[in-house]
């Protein structure tokens, strides 16, 4: 504890030493008589000033991970000797928790060996990592000459996940890796889904052969199988810049979209990495299994918009992190140029590259009876349909996802658009 | 929402009220000082309105304005009184005035501060400010009536060497125990 005398203790002195100097300068009792009482409140704080002696100072967490939009309950024991007049305690509590019960910053009174519990509920409406401040512990003593100053280390991080959507279909990838997984291979093999029907030829297996075709046919005829092989998808996450649109900012729906998708690809036996493109360049390696969605849910918690003037391309991006035949999938608002040319070139290499566009265009349109901002909101809405378009001519299929729109419905749109596109460029 | 939004319960009722008990009483020290005498009375205004205006910047949030005001409004009140006799119990109310006063701003100024304060805490500081008064008004009337009984301005001089005696040990003493303090506890965390 740190002792600190008050302002009152200086000025309550002042008062007497001035009403008693005055009194021997004028002879006037009356003097005396003004300044005695500030003399016996001094002499008797000074008399009964001691430290206070905490039996109990301690912060309790109920739980240190969450998911967003979760409340937790947070208790400040406190505990002294002696019976202090007033006791503050200060938690300072970082930008973004909301407090649903209970203040941060009380002032009581504790009395001699009796315990306080000072009980806060707080609310986590975003993703994050939060660390919760030093616990300040101030204590007055009963003439409020002096102040006591203590701190406990009450930090801690609190590690706040990400709201997943479900989602009941995925992006598929055009090509399929060796492993086996759930996802319906395009070439024939061993397996459960039926491909179609051969003649039979030497080497096949007798097994294989269908007893109805065979049968219709009078030569024997032999069933194909696509096999169950696994993925590998790669997220690439645009951080290059965030735009707030409505209730959350393009960086929180995107990495939200990014949590989603990576716990449902990974429930698939499917393997997965990630990219945060932006003004620092994040990656881990592509992985499966539950360890990896923790890993990758960890990165996703540290991800926030660092400013870059740099000129970044994906030759700064490790090899290994994109590895051949991978859905590129990338989650971005489509903003900075960096990002967008990054995509050209991952498709130039023939990476398979589908485009989740998390539109910063705001849902509420700009106000009706301003035509200059109408003029630049239909002008910036066509210049992001052209670079669609772009991005459409090049190979890639995007989808736009719109705050408040269903992350599911981009992800069909996606996939539709990239059913037809392979129409086409057969 | 957020770290920094602590919901304010009542603190700023608390606040304006003691400035406002504060500006109050220090007005009524200066104008009743004031009324007091005729012949005196461009003195004693003046050392009442620096008295009040002490106390509004005290108030505003300077708290060394504080002991001005109380300096002035109590030389207001010496000033009235020097040579006409011997002093009067009106003193002991002027002692008491001074304290509560001094209290006062100290606890408006205390409650700009963003903690928000139990309604116990804010009961005993009502209670604690009502028996100072009390004893303030106990106290500055025992010691009218012994000056009264040694008739006397040696008596007052006697007393006052005393205290200022008294004084000027308890400042050493304060002194010593705050760097014997400093030199236990060096930053020590609770």
């Amino acid at each position: 504890m740190i002792r600190h005398p008050s302002v009152k203790l200086a000025g309550f002195a002042s008062v007497a030493a001035i009403f008693l100097v005055g009194a021997l300068a004028t002879g006037r009792p009356e003097l005396v008589v003004m300044a005695s009482p500030f003399v016996v409140i001094l002499v008797a704080g000074l008399l009964t000033a001691e430290p206070p002696v905490w039996t109990t100072l301690s912060v309790d967490v109920e739980r240190d991970r969450l998911v967003e939009g979760e409340a937790i309950t947070l208790d400040v024991r406190i505990a002294a000797q002696a019976d202090i007049e007033r006791v503050e305690v200060v938690l300072p509590l970082p930008s973004g928790v909301a407090v649903e019960d209970g203040d941060p910053a009380l002032a009581f009174h504790l009395p001699r060996g009796r315990s306080r519990t000072v009980t806060l509920r707080l609310r986590f409406p975003r993703w994050g990592v939060f660390e919760l401040g030093d616990l300040y512990v101030r204590a007055h003593d009963r003439f409020d000459l002096f102040r006591y100053d203590g701190r406990l280390d009450a930090r801690r991080p609190i590690r706040v996940f990400p709201r997943t959507e479900t989602l009941r279909a995925l992006v598929r990838p055009a090509q399929t890796q060796l492993s086996i997984g759930n996802q319906v291979a395009r070439r024939v093999g061993s397996g459960i889904e039926f491909a179609g029907l051969r003649p039979f030829v030497p080497g096949d297996v007798v097994h294989s052969i269908d007893p109805k075709t065979t049968a219709r046919r009078g030569s024997p005829w032999v069933r194909e199988h696509h096999p169950e092989r696994n993925t590998d998808a790669v997220l690439f996450l645009d951080t290059f810049s965030d735009v707030r649109t409505g209730s959350s900012t393009t960086v929180e729906r995107a990495v939200r979209a990014a949590a989603s998708i990576v716990s449902a690809y990974l429930e698939r036996r499917d393997r997965v990495g990630l990219v945060s493109f932006g003004g620092v360049l994040r990656w881990l390696m592509p992985g499966m299994g539950i360890r990896q969605e923790y890993r990758i849910i960890e990165a996703l918690l540290d991800t926030e918009v660092a400013v870059n003037y740099a000129w970044k391309g994906i030759n700064v991006i490790p090899i290994r992190t994109l590895p051949p035949k991978a859905l590129v999938l990338a989650v971005t608002p489509l903003l900075d140029e960096r990002s967008v040319g990054a995509l050209f070139d991952l498709r130039g290499r023939a990476f398979d590259v589908a485009v989740i566009d998390v539109s910063p265009v705001a849902t509420e349109p700009p106000p009706s009876d301003d035509p200059v901002s109408l003029l630049a909101h239909r002008i910036w809405t066509m210049e992001r349909e052209t670079l669609h378009r772009d991005l459409r001519r090049v190979g890639m299929s995007v989808a736009e996802w719109r705050d408040g729109d269903n992350l599911q419905r981009a992800m069909w749109e996606v996939e539709a658009s990239r059913r037809g596109g392979r129409l086409r460029y057969a | 929402m957020g770290g920094g939004s602590i919901k304010a319960r009542g603190t700023s009722q608390i606040r304006l009220a003691t400035a406002a008990g504060a500006l109050a009483l220090a007005a009524v020290l200066a104008v009743v000082s004031a009324l007091g005498s005729s012949d005196r009375a461009g003195w004693l205004w003046a050392f009442g309105v620096v008295g009040v205006l002490a106390t509004l910047v005290a108030l505003a949030g300077w708290a060394g304005a504080t002991w001005w005001g109380v300096v002035a409004l109590g030389a207001e009140y010496t000033v009235l009184h020097i040579g006409r006799g011997a002093v009067d119990v009106g003193a002991a109310f002027v002692a008491t005035g001074l304290v509560v006063l001094a209290e006062l701003v100290s606890w408006s100024l205390d409650a700009r501060s963003r903690v928000v304060n139990e309604a116990e805490v804010t009961e005993r500081r009502v209670t604690q400010l009502g028996l100072l008064a009390l004893g303030t008004l106990v106290l500055g009337s025992s010691l009218v009536s012994a000056g009264t009984l040694a008739r006397g301005p040696a008596f007052a001089r006697t007393v006052a060497g005393v205290v200022c005696s008294i004084g000027i040990l308890a400042v050493v003493t304060w002194a010593s125990v705050t760097q014997r303090s400093r030199d236990r506890h060096p930053g020590a965390a609770p």
